[in-house]
């Protein structure tokens, strides 16, 4: 792999590519090294944010593309069949973003079960939406925080191409976890704690004290100053 | 839920900081022949605040960050609606009216929906004694300025200790609606801002204004308005040991945030202005890098870790507050 290669992924992943993203897109659907670069560059992120669950399926997105590959609905009557070339894209832009949904649907039902989930029952519902389904299925996940590292762990073009795709998808592939995706207990990360308990200051701010300043522009514009 | 009559009825806090005016000396003010006193001044103010239809844009600063935000307000047979939209940054949105609370945050693409809570009667509102709130602020009329073109009396809150912030409220003269606010550190350095840059008010607002401009289609709904919040009067657990003169519990109660998680006991304490709320969550392992202390504009927030629960107080107040209150909290049982 060229470093050429290597450059113009990071730019992708950075959402800094101006043009040329069809090619590295391309580049990497066709190129498991440059796949699994990918994957390593957000994991690195991932790292760097303090995002990660103590244990990460690196073979689920790999499986979701076959998965997907094989699905046979995709040429099912009445859908428009996405060109050739689109294909191999959107396969493996969904396989992207749901591994990232895989992560923190893992983390959201571990949350409700709690420790005493068993390995390989955590399924993953990889569909046309996969991050509306798998978050609604969970719909704890109080805070922005969570999705906003959704969106960037699948940001980008391959996302857009995927949201433009997912009506012509009606996919439905049930992707059984490995066991080690599991033994991960999960915890709510600090900033979502901490939004959560904004809010709910907020709820009784709004009747209690001096009640000038608006609380709710808290809300609006809420980055944590220090 | 117990006491939070939600959502924005400013007037119910500035009804008990009128009483309050009530039992102070008058501050009387003379502007040419016009003669202003507090308690007029600020129960116009809680009445407008309400009662008009207006629509302004208002700058937002807090430490070196600014933002300007849009704000319109209704008031029709239907009660208060408000819409709040960030006009710089992420387009977030804050929709309220009397049922529920919609905040909208397009950077996430997601939909948080918290309950509004019906109207209590006037008196429920009403804190603790209300004589023990002069003990630690005093209020005055300091002056007339001009806002957003506007002339503009001044009105100062200021502690008399260290544990609390100071308030100074600018009130349009004309309409006596608020257009400007300053939240203030004891060396009365304003940590947070509002100004109104332009505020009108109109006979009456369209239902289109109060839409928000995002459809929420594609976004991640939150919804807690579904779920019942179970409040356990007994079994509570813990307690604040220790806190600023002058602070007293308004509230406890127990209640899952999100569903399926494990209920947070939440107390609340308040002076009578400031309010300070206190979180204890269990958490299953220690956090590794548990960031103590956070400032959300005039919030700060302050976290300790004991015996797997994290402790976390939130408040209007300074650092110091939320340090002392935090970490004063022991288990009552």
């Amino acid at each position: 792999m060229s470093d050429k290669t290597r450059e113009l992924i990071s730019a992708l992943m950075d959402d800094e590519l101006e043009s040329g993203s069809q090619f590295v897109v391309n580049a990497m659907t066709d190129d498991a090294e440059n796949r699994s670069l990918w994957q390593r560059y957000h994991l690195i992120g991932e790292a760097m944010r303090g995002a990660l669950p103590e244990r990460i399926d690196l073979s689920l997105s790999d499986r979701i593309s076959a998965a997907i590959e094989q699905e046979a609905a995709f040429d099912a009557p009445g859908v428009q069949p996405a060109s050739p070339l689109m294909k191999p894209v959107v396969g493996f832009a969904i396989a992207a973003s749901v591994a990232v949904i895989a992560i923190i649907g893992v983390r959201q039902v571990s949350e409700v079960t709690g420790p005493s989930a068993v390995p390989g029952q955590t399924q993953v519902v990889a569909s046309g939406q996969p991050d509306n389904k798998l978050r609604n299925q969970t719909n704890n996940v109080v805070p922005p925080a969570i999705p906003a590292n959704a969106q960037t762990l699948a940001s980008g073009q391959p996302e857009n191409v995927l949201r433009n795709q997912t009506n012509a998808f009606p996919v439905t592939t049930t992707v059984g976890v490995s066991p080690d995706a599991k033994a991960y207990l999960p915890q709510v990360d600090a900033e979502t704690r901490l939004n959560r308990y904004l809010l709910n200051y907020n709820e009784y701010r709004t009747n209690t004290g001096v009640q000038g300043m608006l609380p709710y522009v808290r809300i609006v514009t809420h980055e944590v100053d220090q | 839920m117990k006491l939070t009559n939600n959502v924005c009825h400013p007037d119910l806090f500035w009804s008990w900081v009128i009483s309050f005016f009530f039992l102070s000396l008058p501050f009387p003010a003379i502007a040419g022949d016009t003669f202003v006193d507090a308690r007029h001044l600020i129960n116009s103010m809680s009445r407008a605040s309400k009662e008009l239809n207006y629509d302004g844009i208002f700058v937002y600063r807090r430490g070196n960050q600014m933002d300007t935000l849009r704000l319109i307000h209704k008031y029709d047979e239907r009660g208060e609606r408000e819409r709040m939209v960030s006009l710089t940054g992420a387009a977030r949105e804050v929709i309220r009216d009397g049922e529920s609370v919609t905040c909208i945050f397009p950077d996430s693409q997601a939909v948080m929906v918290e309950r509004g809570h019906p109207k209590k009667f006037l008196a429920a509102q009403l804190p603790e004694p209300i004589e023990t709130i002069a003990g630690y602020y005093n209020f005055s009329i300091a002056g007339r300025d001009r806002v957003a073109g506007r002339p503009a009396w001044i009105v100062n809150i200021v502690p008399r200790d260290d544990y609390r912030f100071g308030y100074q409220l600018w009130i349009d003269e004309e309409t006596n609606l608020l257009v400007k606010s300053e939240l203030k550190d004891g060396s009365g350095w304003p940590v947070e801002q509002i100004l109104f840059t332009q505020l009108t008010v109109l006979p009456e607002i369209s239902d289109e204004l109060l839409k928000p401009a995002i459809s929420g289609q594609d976004y991640t709904w939150y919804n807690s308005t579904a779920e019942t919040q179970p409040i356990t009067e007994t079994g509570n657990e813990w307690r604040v040991n220790t806190l600023p003169d002058g602070f007293s519990k308004s509230e406890h109660e127990k209640r899952s945030m999100s569903a399926g998680s494990a209920p947070v006991e939440h107390m609340v304490y308040t002076d009578g202005l400031a309010m300070v709320s206190v979180f204890v969550e269990k958490i299953d392992h220690e956090p590794g890098r548990l960031k103590k202390a956070s400032r959300i504009g005039g919030v700060n927030t302050y976290a300790v870790y004991a015996d797997g629960y994290q402790v976390t107080a939130v408040g209007e107040v300074p650092q110091k507050t939320v340090r002392l209150i935090a970490s004063s909290v022991i288990r009552d049982r």
